[in-house]
């Protein structure tokens, strides 16, 4: 590549991203990744990998070496890829760059489902393509040193951390690695090839390795890498990762080439890592009295911290900490110094009992800390105003590695400071964030805190002046602190490419279901943004459905009786839907769909048959043969809704297998959709089940929590301090809570308790349940210690499921979703008052969310109001009331 | 030997005798623990190439009537991955060295850890996995994770399976490449389907020698063997052994082994 040849790729790359710009605007693109679960920790993987990593390049051409014959379609770069992965690979390396590399965007998009991070390799020279990058689904990005001067650089780096995703910037000869390393990159890659003469010299790399590796970066070895011996002359050299393409392409058994890279990288002395956990935890600080005790434990922070440094304003005496400490029920306590002697910590921790301590001060651990770090708990590490992210990964390993648990990056902000997202030191420590996971700390407050956490993702936030009023502990600010900084939810908020909500989610069917799911797949993702299918669906809401429905109030003397006092409680009233439930919402919409995509025949599982119904009702309007699958024992318990399908035209089998319940309807509808995939589409009732049911079922019911955010608004003129909705599969929840998992609300899942907390009692997969695989999605389920799914009770036949919808999975994992449960009595007794108190008969199911909006009650601010989705009307119910509690 | 080789071994000695090999299926449980040993041994006495042993789960969304009943009667006496473990192992224990792939919904796998139950399978004697619901490279740790500790692994294909995901199940099973040639669940079926020797046939010409290819799912009878015996590397024989036991026991479920073997000359 002579010095043209690379300036004409620049050239390129920014017309590209001039026209790719016109398409997808900077902002829409910022958008889209603001909806994404984080990106795949692509620098963490390599640094922290107690051997050398290798990462797999897919590319169908390089200008040194011609076409490698890999073949068109990005299918055969994500079968590279896939081969990459099985054969050990620790990351992907995709070029992107279409005019010399023949690569594509949608290479990269087809690779990061993989799973594996992956790196964008292509000529980035401006934000917009690493806003790209990321939107595509990369984890990295590949920075060239010579094509960029300095400004540029630091800018680009700063972007990337600003978008979340890891640059590995390339560097080919000394002075070109000076400026990288001027430029603060922590991840470098040093590349044997002369980008102007194309030639390759692995020797004269090594010294530049060495260099980099003791300036503390994370270092890539890239170029000319050809089997074990030159793997091993990197790692000698200190370098993490070797990254090899051209060779693994050239051997003809691209996956053996790798295994036999991979079998022979030799070991190294990994970084410490530590955990990232899923959400910030939230540490209140500066406890001084009984007050800020209480209010710490009410607002379940996870951390309370104690200072004794006698040099703060906030000290307090050891004695009078211990009396604090023994007051503290949940949160773990913290004593806080500043520069102690070991026998200062010894000591103190021995009066007071905490569980853990808390040192500041020192440049890194102090000596004795290694000795003692066992014995004292929780080890909290501060490091203090860090110049740069290479310097303070520095530090950070070294307290990892001398026995602290948590570390916090003090100065984030001045404390009398304000606002947030835009100082140097978040800067940082949303840089080493990506590595490794620190805290903030300084001049957080209540209404500061949810923007630190979502601009830098820590792993921890800390705050005390900000909770203080007039220098006492002000439990109001403690209470929205803890709440704030939990409004951001990790992963949980949207689907990510491959299917995940988080961790859960996916895509385990038959493989003959596979593309099925994705002609669904991509038919729902046409339809969502095609004008026509959003108002001929809006049309129905409004005329067929009778959408909007509205919220209701239930009357404060109604709730007196049960303790309330002054909070107020709105019901959204799906019960008022056509069908008589929120399932209608969901049924139309898809079968909409599936006689867009020309598919004649639906099926659908049914439970208690209002999916079944709603199915059937759908079908009768657009002229569409409607099988459903409902399990025998259940065609007995709800014989009017098998009626109601007869009458609708659509034909009902019974499935006797199993204990003849919704799950064993949903296994013969799987069964029916494999024999007869190519001419039938499924109807899925609940947010559940393989990708891309779950995102879709939760997008059709979403329109329950848009009207309801809207009228409550119109209402009261502001959030709910709550939103509460039962959970079975979970769709009538996630409905009502989508449009608020942004705003403060507390979101509250209510559960089937049934009758007690036994495996086989209830159908608690969230509260009770371990992770598991179930009807094609990895979410939580109940099931035995052998990995069988335990038949689930509850006296409401719609929550008589045994696994959960992934998002709600998620989002409870990363502590957003509050979990509860309530007992088949609880839901009897609240059916019985709801009709009496306000003359509606809610379906059972529906009452489990009343019944836990009822126990809140006591507890909850005068001023609050609740949002309950009164998901159906019990009409169904009345022979299971009949028998469960018999009328007086 | 690894599991991967065990069975590349016993496809070639099958294919040297001119003929293709005959892989019995026999859930682990049923209708006892005693009699689905029993079964195993008739089976591999009968001539049988190579043994698929199914773990009774409770929601098997792939099988037909007949496996998924049968499958309920072993979860209820206490079967599941531990049943299919001890029958691997006192097949070894008993001296038999024939390949034998477990076959397992993926849930059972997960629940204990899915490095400990793998390795605790490959150490009871088992060679390969065969997972119904798991599509190729919807899990590379889990494919990792089978290689590291030795354990082969099968990815099933179908006729809507095409290009490059057919391409990377070929690319991503290690043991032999499981072809259900027709659209449904596992169940005897009184013909082949029309298509399916081709269909087979061009699965095979693409894995090009790769990894052996052998079909299941549907078959049941020595004719319905002789239609495929030179499309497949192996034929699968799973409900109409499941139903030979139930209603005949042990040595019904051999004499139909020997019965199908007439079937398999190319």
């Amino acid at each position: 590549m002579t010095r043209s040849v690379l300036d004409e790729l620049l050239a390129g790359a920014r017309r590209r991203s001039r026209a790719d710009a016109r398409i997808a605007p900077l902002a829409e693109l910022r958008r889209e990744v603001g909806r994404m679960p984080p990106a795949r920790r692509f620098e963490a993987a390599l640094r922290s990998s107690p051997r050398v990593s290798v990462i797999a390049e897919a590319k169908r051409a390089s200008p040194s070496s011609g076409a490698f014959g890999i073949g068109s379609g990005s299918e055969a770069i994500a079968g590279l890829a896939r081969a990459y992965a099985t054969a050990g690979a620790a990351a992907l390396s995709i070029l992107t760059e279409p005019t010399r590399f023949d690569g594509s965007d949608d290479d990269l998009v087809a690779a990061s489902r993989v799973g594996l991070p992956v790196l964008r390799k292509d000529f980035v020279v401006d934000p917009y393509g690493i806003w790209q990058a990321r939107a595509l689904g990369a984890d990295a990005v590949l920075l060239i040193v010579r094509a960029l001067d300095d400004e540029a650089l630091a800018r680009l780096l700063s972007v990337a951390g600003e978008a979340g995703i890891d640059a590995l910037v390339e560097a080919h000869d000394a002075a070109e690695l000076e400026r990288a390393l001027r430029a603060d990159a922590t991840l470098i890659g040093v590349n044997a090839r002369d980008l102007a003469t194309l030639t390759v010299d692995l020797e004269a790399s090594l010294p530049l390795v060495r260099r980099a590796a003791e300036a503390g970066a994370t270092v890539v070895a890239e170029s000319g890498i050809a089997d074990a011996r030159d793997v091993a002359g990197a790692a000698e050299a200190g370098a993490a990762a070797v990254l090899v393409g051209t060779s693994l392409l050239r051997s003809g058994d691209p996956a053996g080439a790798t295994a036999a890279l991979v079998d022979a990288a030799p070991s190294r002395s990994a970084a410490p890592s530590a955990c990232h956990p899923a959400r910030a935890l939230v540490k209140v600080c500066g406890m001084r009295d009984e007050a800020g005790v209480r209010a710490a434990v009410a607002a379940d922070a996870d951390l309370a911290g104690f200072v004794l440094d006698p040099r703060s304003r906030r000290a307090i005496e050891a004695g009078h900490a211990a009396r604090l400490i023994a007051g503290l029920r949940g949160p773990r306590s913290v004593l806080v110094f500043r520069e102690p002697t070991r026998d200062q910590v010894a000591s103190a921790l021995a009066t007071t009992g905490a569980a853990g301590v808390q040192l500041s001060g020192f440049d890194g651990p102090p000596a004795w800390l290694r000795e003692v770090a066992s014995s004292l708990g929780t080890v909290i590490g501060v490091i203090h105003e860090p110049a740069s992210v290479r310097s303070a990964l520095a530090v950070a390993e070294a307290w990892l590695a001398g026995g602290a648990k948590h570390l916090i990056l003090e100065g984030a902000q001045r404390a009398e400071g304000g606002g947030s997202g835009s100082s140097a030191p978040v800067a940082i420590a949303r840089r080493l964030n990506r590595i490794i996971p620190v805290g903030l700390a300084g001049g957080l407050r209540p209404d500061s805190v949810a923007g630190a956490v979502r601009d830098a993702r820590p792993a921890l936030v800390d705050a005390s002046s900000g909770l203080e009023r007039d220098g006492a502990s002000d439990p109001a600010r403690i209470a929205a602190f803890v709440r704030n900084a939990r409004r951001e939810p990790a992963g949980a908020d949207r689907v990510d490419r491959s299917g995940r909500f988080g961790r859960f989610g996916g895509r385990f069917v038959p493989e003959t279901l596979i593309p099925a799911l994705d002609d669904l797949e991509a038919a729902w993702n046409l339809a969502r943004r095609d004008p026509r299918f959003g108002d001929e669906l809006r049309g129905l809401h409004r005329d067929f459905i009778g959408r909007p429905t509205p919220i209701f109030r239930i009357p404060d003397a109604a709730l007196a009786e049960r303790g309330g006092r002054g909070a107020s409680v709105w019901l959204k009233r799906e019960d008022l839907a056509h069908t008589g439930a929120h399932k209608i919402n969901n049924a139309v919409g898809q079968a909409l769909l599936a006689k867009r995509m020309g598919k004649r025949r639906v099926i659908a599982e049914t439970g208690a048959g209002q999916h079944g119904v709603a199915t059937a009702t759908a079908c009768a309007l657009l002229g569409l043969d409607c099988v459903v699958y409902m399990g025998s024992t259940d065609i007995v318990r709800q014989a009017p809704n098998v009626q109601r399908m007869g009458l609708l035209g659509a034909e009902v089998r019974a499935v006797p297998t199993g204990n003849g319940t919704l799950r064993d309807a949903l296994n013969e509808a799987l069964r029916d959709w494999v024999a007869n995939v190519e001419t039938t589409f499924y109807v899925l009732g609940s947010a559940a089940g393989p990708h891309p049911y779950p995102e879709m079922v939760a997008s059709l019911q979403e329109v329950i929590g848009r009207e309801a955010r809207a009228q409550l608004l119109a209402a009261t003129g502001r959030m709910p301090h709550a939103v509460v909705a039962c959970v079975g599969g979970g769709s009538n929840a996630i409905g009502i809570m989508r449009p608020f998992i942004d705003t403060a609300a507390r979101l509250i899942g209510v559960e089937a308790g049934g009758r007690g907390d036994g495996l086989g009692d209830n159908a608690a997969s969230l509260g009770l349940g371990a992770p598991g695989v179930l009807h094609g999605a990895f979410t939580m389920l109940t099931q035995d210690a052998d990995g069988q799914v335990v038949e689930p009770h509850s006296v409401s036949a719609g929550l008589d499921y045994p696994g959960v919808g992934p998002q709600l999975a998620a989002l409870a994992e990363s502590g957003r979703l509050e979990v509860r449960r309530a007992t088949d009595a609880e839901a009897l007794e609240t059916t019985d008052w709801l009709a009496r108190a306000c003359g509606i008969i809610p379906a059972l199911e529906s009452a489990h969310a009343v019944a836990a909006t009822l126990a809140l009650l006591p507890d909850l601010p005068s001023d609050a109001s609740i949002l309950v989705n009164l998901s159906g009307r019990g009409d169904k119910d009345l022979g299971i009331l009949e028998r469960e509690r018999p009328a007086p | 030997m690894s599991g991967p080789q065990r069975i590349r071994a016993a496809f070639d000695a099958a294919g040297a005798d001119g003929r293709t090999a005959l892989i019995a299926y026999i859930l682990s449980g049923f209708p006892s623990e005693a009699d689905a040993l029993a079964g195993a041994e008739a089976a591999l006495g009968s001539g049988a190439d190579m043994l698929e042993i199914g773990v009774p789960f409770s929601d098997p969304m792939a099988d037909g009537p007949t496996i998924a009943e049968a499958g309920r009667v072993a979860l209820a006496a206490g079967g599941g991955l531990g049943s299919a473990r001890r029958l691997v192992a006192a097949l070894r224990d008993r001296g038999h060295r024939q390949p034998i792939m477990v076959m397992t919904y993926l849930n059972p796998l997960l629940v204990a850890g899915d490095g400990p139950t793998l390795r605790t399978l490959h150490a009871a004697g088992a060679d390969g996995l065969i997972v119904p619901d798991l599509p190729a490279g919807a899990s590379p740790h889990l494919e990792r994770l089978a290689a590291s500790v030795g354990l082969a692994t099968s990815f099933l294909v179908a006729p809507n399976t095409a290009g490059a995901r057919l391409d990377a199940a070929i690319a991503s099973s290690t043991g032999f490449l499981y072809v259900v040639p027709l659209f449904g669940v596992t169940g005897a079926r009184t013909s082949v389907a029309s298509g399916a020797a081709a269909l087979v046939r061009g699965i095979r010409d693409r894995a090009a020698g790769r990894i052996p290819v052998a079909a299941g799912f549907g078959l049941a009878t020595a004719d319905q063997v002789a239609e495929l015996a030179g499309a497949a590397d192996g034929l699968i024989i799973g409900s109409a052994l499941v139903a030979a036991i139930r209603d005949g026991g042990p040595a019904a479920l051999g004499a139909l082994v020997g019965e199908l073997l007439t079937g398999v000359r190319r």
